[in-house]
């Protein structure tokens, strides 16, 4: 498969939510400047996974590592600090501000200027300003959204909203980015937009892990999938592998009654075999 | 507004100038507008005397302590329901050193500051308690201060209060006329206006407004919110505290009863009906409900209800608040345009 070392590295996470395991001794290993998938039917898991790696939820039992580091009681910010960002099912920007703006919260952690020197200095704020919403503006830019930098992102249609949040996790610089549904809502030629857009990611040096419902996007980016089915893991493997597994077209349609069946609802689905 | 089309391949450059340029037009709009309040809030009083000069000090003590909330609330969005408690902690700690230990105001003042921003960065060890929490024991650490002062009567004379306040002195010299005490004043506010506009502009404003706006993804890009809700409080709480030194100058008298959740309440109708997140809307609310109630003294009984109305009637016509009537009236007028067509 992938050789290397691995970058963000998963060993017998666990969650549990009183008696409903999300996630179940799920072990995982993404490599670097690659586009990792993870699949699985409804409730499988797919987003508490997210939110255990991005630290916004504690897991139960477990640990996570990134480059070898061990993160599993790091705060959400140290995260971020160490390369880690993620963007959520539907966008979560901050309505009053404009694109722009929005892209400058991500470069928080890379400017200086603290609470006193907002209020007191003059000149290394203004140069600290002028870096960050220079370095923003790129990022629009190169999610396309430069001519919508100045507009309130409550009036941004939804898929553009969803560009300034992938703009904003990109600012942080990250050396993973977590895609959560990030092709939901999307009309196709936004959906292949933005799939172009994460493709050129690795080339950056930025590893992508998406969720995703729609399979045809999934297959057409991953290089590795890997399915959830109620928590746990059943099978990682390239998109070929995945869409004959037994297993996983088990998962997602039940128990089939014939082969060609199967075949059939998947095709419908618009999984190619 | 109408940014021009780029157009073609290569309108990055053109674009990039503009774009630094509209950030700073926001700047510099931010500070005519403080010009603007600042020439008025000056002058009218000092101008017109008499009674609106009286109007103008109330005012300004008040536009300081709703600066320093809209810090908080309007753009971090940490409701305080016990503001006024803070004001009460700066106004007793000036009064009672400069009481006992003889001490210049400034100096007095600045423990005030200390001992109001202090106590809120204790509140602020709440902030972990999760929303509605939060803003539950905010409310209960006003009635906590509350009670605290009505009833130390051996260090504050609880419910009968203070009387015979000194003169406010600074550098050797009283201030005995109101004039005086209106510059001071002033000066106070223009500074943290000033101040609190300069926090707002930068990094650390952005984080604090991200933070109002959508907490959990202003800590995905690793604002560290929690450390930034602690530091908020404590600024608007020490601004509170600033502005309850000087309301015992200002009445001659200190009793807890002007710190009461009442008062806690109105600070937030301040600011609410003046428009959230916006500085002058502060000064402005604060100016709105001063003013308003000293023009209809014979309805004092209803003060309450003028109150409740104008915060429903903001809420249903303005809910941007009163800085914003000019862009609101303005969108009504287009609407109704196309209406027509």
């Amino acid at each position: 498969m992938t050789q290397g070392p691995i970058l963000l590295e998963l060993k017998q996470v666990t969650r549990k939510f009183g008696g409903l395991v999300a996630v179940n001794q799920l072990d995982m290993q993404i490599y670097p400047n690659t586009i990792h998938g993870l699949i699985g039917p409804n409730g499988a898991g797919k987003s508490t996974a997210f939110d255990l790696i991005s630290g916004l939820t504690a897991l139960t039992s477990g640990a996570v590592y990134l480059e070898g580091r061990d993160m599993t009681r790091v705060s959400v910010e140290d995260r971020v600090q160490a390369g880690i960002c993620r963007t959520f099912q539907t966008p979560k920007l901050f309505e009053k501000m404009t694109a722009h703006e929005v892209v400058m919260t991500g470069r928080h952690l890379h400017g200086r200027t603290g609470i006193l020197g907002s209020m007191f200095s003059i000149q290394a704020k203004r140069k600290d300003e002028h870096a960050i919403a220079e370095s923003a503006f790129e990022l629009l830019k190169f999610v396309g959204l430069q001519e919508q930098f100045n507009q309130v992102v409550a009036d941004l249609p939804y898929g553009k909203r969803r560009l300034v949040e992938i703009a904003r996790a990109l600012a942080t610089e990250p050396k993973i980015l977590l895609l959560d549904e990030v092709a939901s809502g999307l009309n196709p030629v936004e959906t292949k937009a933005v799939g172009d857009l994460i493709e050129k990611l690795p080339s950056r040096g930025i590893t992508v892990v998406l969720v995703e419902h729609d399979m045809r996007f999934v297959m057409r980016l991953c290089g590795v999938i890997t399915v959830l089915n109620f928590g746990a893991k059943i099978v990682d493997g390239t998109p070929a592998e995945i869409s004959t597994n037994q297993d996983v077209i088990q998962a997602y349609l039940g128990q089939p009654r014939s082969a060609e069946q199967a075949r059939r609802t998947l095709r419908k689905k618009s999984v190619k075999l | 507004m109408n940014e021009p089309r780029a157009q073609g391949s290569i309108p990055s450059l053109i674009l990039s100038s503009q774009i630094l340029s509209t950030g700073k037009l926001r700047v510099r709009r931010d500070w005519l507008i403080f010009g603007v309040v600042m020439v008025l809030g000056w002058g009218t009083p000092l101008l017109a005397g008499g009674f609106y000069l009286y109007l103008g000090l109330t005012v300004a003590i008040y536009a300081i302590a709703a600066l320093g909330l809209q810090v908080m609330v309007g753009l971090a969005g940490q409701l305080s329901l016990g503001h006024a408690a803070f004001v009460g902690l700066g106004a007793y700690t000036t009064v009672l050193l400069e009481k006992t230990y003889a001490m210049p105001f400034l100096a007095a003042a600045g423990c005030g500051m200390l001992v109001a921003g202090l106590m809120g960065l204790l509140m602020a060890q709440l902030v972990r308690l999760s929303g509605v929490y939060f803003k539950i024991a905010t409310f209960g650490f006003g009635i906590i201060v509350y009670q605290i002062i009505s009833n130390t009567t051996w260090l504050t004379g609880g419910h009968v209060g203070i009387r015979g306040i000194p003169a406010i002195s600074i550098f050797g010299t009283a201030l005995t006329t109101r004039k005086e005490l209106f510059i001071l004043e002033m000066l106070a506010l223009t500074i943290v206006y000033a101040l609190l506009l300069r926090l707002c502009h930068g990094r650390v404003g952005r984080a604090l407004s991200a933070i109002g706006q959508n907490e959990s993804a202003a800590r995905s890009v690793g604002i560290p919110t929690n450390a930034y809700r602690m530091v908020v409080i404590t600024i608007g709480c020490a601004v509170a505290g600033l502005a309850g030194s000087f309301l015992p100058h200002l009445m001659r008298f200190l009793s807890p009863e002007s710190f009461g959740w009442h008062e806690s309440l109105v600070l937030l109708i301040m600011i609410t009906v003046g428009g959230l997140g916006s500085l002058p809307g502060a000064i402005l609310g604060a100016l709105i409900l001063i003013v308003v109630p000293e023009y209809m003294r014979e309805l004092a009984e209803y003060k309450m209800l003028v109150y409740g109305v104008l915060l429903v009637l903001c809420m249903m016509f303005l809910p941007t608040g009163l800085v914003a009537l000019p862009a609101t009236v303005a969108g009504w007028v287009a609407r109704l345009r196309t209406r027509k067509k």
